[in-house]
Parts: structure tokens; sequence; C-alpha cells
């Protein structure tokens, strides 16, 4: 049985699938790269969303939406390790899920 | 300023402000680390962690301040009525002042602490452990008792708290982590007894700084990438 994912780690599995795609990714693709349910996936999004993580914007056709990773979301990348051991050593992480 | 009656050595007076300063310093560079976390991850428990130990830091540098000015024979009742804007009565009243801040800001600050060590976290019980710890300081009949009763309380149960979570997840960081709590709550139960022994009072500050230190290497060690 694998591990539960921490809500740190969903946020970097989801933010880092935008990198791979370049920075820009469609919803279908994220849902299946992020393995999350429709409904989590929502969450997660408003969420980072709120957080200035990514943005949505209008994709190359002017019919689809991406998600486009931003300034906020690229510096949780580069610090994910470091924050990971900060929270987990003091043990301030949320639920997992 | 102390919060007991301590016939603590001469000796011992400058070097306890250095250490007081340094209580200050680690604690707030947790603070500033725990609020960068937060700046970065927007998680919450973090920016938690940091108010409680930017509390604590605001305590041991009022602490710090204030034994300072004593030291340096500063009309401490003149400066304050220039901060405040009216004038106290005595060198005495402001002692106590000082005394009942440091004390707020250090319950303050481990009751954040206490606070994120709960597995299920809900605001209002922090806030209820919150109005507990500073109703039981003010209507305490001895305060200073009250204070290293309510810190040792608070720092038992996050040592063992932090125990429980090595036991879970045995890595280095946690043991570090732990052990720095660990040796803080031995530091206070020191300083709490040293009423009846002097040599107490020197030792609990060494042992509540040997603790605080192992949480700043503990900082370091993460911080290096």
């Amino acid at each position: 049985m694998s591990k539960k994912r921490g809500r740190l780690q969903i946020i970097y599995d989801i933010l880092q699938a935008v990198r791979a795609k370049g920075g820009t990714i469609k919803p279908t693709h994220l849902l299946y790269k992020s393995n999350l349910s429709h409904q989590m996936m929502g969450e997660y999004l408003k969420e980072l969303m709120g957080k200035n993580f990514i943005k949505e914007e209008v994709g190359p056709k002017g019919k689809s939406k991406v998600y486009v990773l931003a300034p906020k979301g690229y510096d949780y990348l580069t610090e994910y390790k470091t924050v990971t051991r900060f929270v987990e050593s003091f043990g301030l992480e949320d639920e997992e899920v | 300023m102390r919060i007991l009656n301590v016939d603590a050595p001469l000796w011992f007076i400058q070097c306890e402000i250095g250490i007081q300063l340094i209580f200050a310093i680690v604690t707030l560079l947790v603070a500033f680390y725990a609020y960068r976390v937060y700046r970065i991850a927007r998680q919450k428990n973090s920016f938690y962690l940091g108010a409680g130990f930017l509390s604590i830091s605001i305590a041991y540098f009022i602490q710090a301040f204030f034994n300072f000015l004593l030291l340096r024979r500063v009309t401490t009742c003149g400066f304050l009525s220039f901060m405040a804007g009216h004038p106290v009565q005595s060198t005495m009243t402001l002692s106590v002042l000082v005394v009942f801040l440091h004390m707020v800001f250090m319950v303050a600050g481990f009751s954040v602490l206490s606070y994120i060590t709960l597995k299920e976290r809900n605001i209002k019980s922090f806030y209820l452990i919150l109005a507990l710890s500073i109703a039981s300081l003010v209507f305490a009949a001895n305060m200073s008792i009250m204070f290293y009763v309510l810190l040792t309380i608070m720092l038992a149960f996050i040592t063992i708290q932090y125990s429980l979570r090595f036991n879970k997840k045995p890595t280095t960081d946690t043991f570090i982590v732990f052990l720095g709590f660990g040796m803080v709550f031995l530091g206070t139960i020191q300083l709490a007894l040293a009423s009846a022994l002097g040599a107490l009072y020197v030792s609990g500050h060494i042992v509540t700084l040997a603790g605080y230190f192992l949480l700043l290497i503990n900082l370091m060690r993460v911080v290096r990438k």
C-alpha cells in the first residue's frame, strides 16, 4: 500500500506537474498528473489560486482555460525540501490525504 | 529583574543578561524562519509557530533590556515616564510591570507552542488555553509560582508530544527538537526551584541555553542546502 501524501506534497505534485509542462497546463492534464479526484482537485486549485501559486488564464485558442505557474509557485518548488524538513522537524504537518 | 527572589552569585549577573539576549535572539531566529516558511508555503501552523517564538523572544528581550537598565543604574522611572507619557511612582512599580509583561509574553508564546503540538487543532481550543493561562496568572495569589507552574505544565506537554513524535518519526531532526524542548523544560524546572537553592539559578540558565541552542542547531541543519 502506498504512503498517504501530505498536503504540502500534493501541492508540490500539482505545481511540479505545471512546471513539467513548461509552466502552463490544461485542467484535464493536471487532473491526470496530480492523481486526485475531481472534487479534491477543484479544492486544491481554489486554494492555490487564492495563495497566488497559480493563475487561471484563457488558452491560446481563446476557448479552453489553462493554469499558469506564478512566481510564488516557482518559489514553493525551489524551497520545497527546506519547507518540508522544517515542518516535519517541528511537527507542523496538516492532515494527510 | 528576577521573577523569584533568588540568591544568585554576583558574577552571574552580567552573564545572565547575555544569556537572556541569546534566548531572545535564538527564539527570534526560529520565529523569523517559521514566518519565512509561512510566506513560501502559506501554511498556518508555521505562522503559529512563528508567532509563538516571537512572543517568547519579546519576553526575553523585555527581561534582558530591563536587567541591562538596572545594571547601568539608569533612572528607569524617568525612562518609563518618557515612554508612557505619565509618571510612575517607583522603580518597584516598573519592575512589577516589566515582570508581568515578561510573564504574559512567555505564557502566550508557550500556549501557542502547546497548541501546535495538538494533533487535532482548532483555533477555539487555542483561545481557551490562552485565556485560562492568562487568567490563572492574573488572579493567582502568588504570580511567580503560578508562572512557573504554567510554564512547567506546558513545557512538559510539549516535550511529551515531541518525544511521541520522535518515536513515530525517528529522524535526527525530530530528535534534536525533542531534546531541545526537553532541556528547556529541565532548565525551567531548575529556575522554578532556584529560590530554594541559588546554584540552580545558574544551572537552570545553562540547561535552558543548551536547549535553545539545540533548536538553533536544528534550524541551521534545515536551512543548510
